[in-house]
């Protein structure tokens, strides 16, 4: 599969819950990915992502360029040294292009946002992102697992069994959870819930995310919540219209990135900035102080490779800014 | 009487010194600054204006002002206490609107009053009240007013009548060189010209162009719109607002409707969106609104369901308040601006050199 004359691109996806990378070559095909959770520490979760991805591949696979994306796509770019650095929207779009080049629709529900991006002849002509809450996302769905004691892996098989979903208030995580307890204090049994769960998820994606949407077929639904084949059911019971999970739904924004990366090189072909495979034994150190040049007490982040200064962020007026 | 009192106590405590007024760098001093500073200065005020909006005064104005108030609104209130120590009055008019049939906000007339009931030892308000709509309240009615208000400063009646000639100059003058005319417009939407500093962008990008729609005490606060203006700029965006276009562009739009619109700044902000949807000559439209504003939420429904109805141009709104994340306003900022970008529709022509106007 590896072939020394082809050139790989590296893409990390760095979310809130969980951090994947993928590599791809320059046909644009997966050649390897990771999938691990970011348990609130990014920089360790990039690094052991890395050294995953290093054991997979072997050392001596080079990079030719790399991308970030996700919500610390800024701070991930700096740790891997990539050469392109851009938001999730865009990322996931391509990788969905990519896998169906027909795609008019990508629903993708991670683990703390959702967002909904519609495609006409291939290129992006709308797109919506849930604002301040996270009502729907994986973390909820994982909190209520944790809470039925049930696998979260387990959770979209036992919606399927139910034939009988009851009916759960999905606007708001918090009179979601109410409504289950009483329903299950009520005797209903649990995969009924779980099912009216998964429905009232569905709902709720549509109606806040998807309001006003032109969604049309075909439609890929991707991102880490993908794994629940009940979720996909309710999908497809609202919007009466297949519904397709990629192979690869969970990595969707790495591939997305490394492809950016792919495409970027092969624009203005230079160098790339990728840093080595060594980058899980490096030291990263990340610090931060409250500037008090003014009113405005600006929180700046400082990050040091190996006690070097490798970047600081955070300022409005962007004095502290360090431009290499 | 109480006020004359006051104002001899103070001319015998420092007879040299000048009476300070302070104006809240919020709302509506975006639009009527000129007016206002020109008018007390020739009365030979000293005029003290807030700094820019910070963090410190934000945090001050949310944890003061009324809950249900819109965000610019509780900022007026930061603003107004950032000037309490520092000024002998405070220029807080009650504005109701400037035309017969139409009204700015209610926020605005009631304003002064929420202050002082909530703020007692705030220094004294100047409030004078105008409102087009009421009877009284003639253009002429706005002189006398303007000529009383101006006792409390000066009593000569000539520096008086001297100061408001000045100062409605001053306003007609900064809305002449604030709004381009429609020749100018046409040039910009031919790309032609640029109307801002030359944005930064790289090579073999196309030079996009955006109109930039909001009220103007949120285009021209970066606190409050989190430096869209610069994070435009530095993705190399060249844009129009909505306070430049010309007044007979949206009032031509504005008759399209069924419906009058009689709020007076939603009327500018939603003929702007509807003009560009219709001519089609930016790549974008970037809608700003502010959180729990009435009028914003209105004409964001109007414009959000034109803009369905007519989906060349693309439209994206984002709403503002005291807890938007930065994080997730430059995302979709972000992902706005490279969806234009990477469209295949080349309605934009590169620019090789930098023309101003």
């Amino acid at each position: 599969m590896i072939n020394s004359k082809d050139k790989y691109f590296l893409g990390v996806d760095v979310g809130s819950i969980s951090t994947n990378l993928a590599v791809i070559n320059n046909s644009k095909e997966l050649i390897e990915s990771v999938y691990i959770r970011t348990e609130g520490k990014p920089v360790d979760s990039v690094q052991k992502g890395i050294k995953l991805m290093r054991d997979q591949l072997g050392e001596d696979l080079a990079i030719t360029g790399a991308g970030s994306t996700g919500s610390a796509r800024k701070l991930t770019g700096v740790i891997i040294g990539a050469d392109i650095v851009k938001n999730e929207i865009t990322a996931h779009a391509l990788a969905s292009l990519h896998y169906n080049p027909d795609v008019q629709t990508v629903m993708e529900i991670g683990g703390q946002d959702s967002k909904i991006i519609i495609i006409r002849n291939g290129i992006v002509v709308d797109f919506a992102m849930n604002t301040v809450c996270a009502a729907g996302t994986g973390s909820f769905l994982d909190m209520q697992a944790n809470r039925l004691e049930i696998p979260i892996e387990k959770f979209g098989e036992l919606a399927l069994q139910s034939d009988n979903a009851v009916s759960i208030a999905g606007r708001c995580t918090v009179f979601a959870e109410s409504d289950m307890i009483h329903k299950q204090q009520l005797g209903h049994p649990t995969k009924d819930i779980i099912k009216g769960l998964c429905e009232a998820l569905g709902r709720n994606y549509l109606n806040n995310v998807g309001k006003g949407k032109d969604i049309r077929s075909p439609i890929m639904f991707q991102g880490g919540v993908a794994a629940n084949i009940g979720m996909k059911e309710t999908f497809e019971k609202y919007l009466e219209q297949e519904i397709i999970v990629p192979e690869n739904y969970a990595v969707m924004g790495a591939i997305g990135a490394a492809i950016l990366a792919q495409e970027d090189a092969a624009k203005n072909p230079r160098k790339s900035n990728f840093q080595s495979w060594d980058i899980s034994e490096m030291d990263f150190q990340t610090s931060g102080f409250e500037c008090d040049g003014c009113s405005n007490i600006c929180e700046i982040v400082e990050i040091r490779r190996n006690d070097t200064l490798i970047a600081r962020w955070g300022s409005r007026c962007r004095k502290w800014d360090l431009i290499d | 009487m109480i006020l004359f009192l006051n104002l001899e106590v103070k001319a015998i405590k420092n007879p040299r010194r000048k009476i300070r007024v302070g104006i809240p760098r919020a709302l509506l001093f975006y639009k009527f600054s000129d007016l206002w500073i020109t008018f007390f200065e020739q009365l030979g005020a000293e005029v003290i204006i807030s700094p820019e909006t910070t963090k410190k005064i934000k945090d001050v104005a949310v944890r003061l002002a009324p809950d249900e108030d819109c965000y610019s609104t509780k900022l007026y209130f930061g603003h107004a206490m950032a000037l309490k120590d520092k000024v002998d009055y405070l220029f807080v008019p009650r504005f109701g609107g400037r035309k017969k049939k139409y009204v700015g906000c209610p926020k605005f007339i009631g304003l002064a009053e929420v202050l002082r009931s909530m703020v007692p030892d705030l220094p004294e308000i100047l409030m004078p009240h105008y409102n087009r709509g009421m009877d009284k309240h003639t253009r002429i009615g706005l002189l006398v007013r303007a000529f009383r208000l101006g006792k409390i400063i000066t009593k000569n009646p000539f520096v008086r009548i001297r100061a408001i000639s000045k100062a409605f100059k001053a306003q007609r003058f900064h809305n002449k060189s604030m709004i381009i005319d429609v020749k100018t417009l046409q040039k910009w939407e031919n790309s032609e010209v640029i109307l801002n500093d030359f944005p930064i962008y790289n090579e073999n990008e196309r030079q996009l162009k955006i109109a930039l729609v909001g009220h103007s005490y949120v285009l021209n606060d970066p606190f409050s719109s989190l430096s869209i203006r610069s994070l435009l700029q530095d993705f190399g965006v060249d844009i129009v607002t909505s306070e430049q276009m010309p007044r007979n562009l949206i009032e031509k739009q504005m008759a399209k409707l069924e419906y009058d619109i009689y709020f007076d700044f939603e009327r500018e902000i939603l003929g702007t969106i509807m003009h560009f949807i219709e001519s089609k000559t930016v790549d974008g439209i970037i809608h700003l609104l502010i959180f729990s504003c009435g009028p914003d939420s209105i004409a964001g429904e109007i414009a959000a369901r034109y803009s369905r109805r007519n989906p060349t141009i693309p439209l994206l709104q984002l709403v503002f308040d005291e807890l938007t994340g930065e994080a997730g306003m430059r995302t979709r900022i972000e992902a706005f601006v490279d969806m234009l970008r990477r469209s295949i529709d080349e309605k934009v022509i590169f620019l090789t050199e930098q023309v101003r106007i």
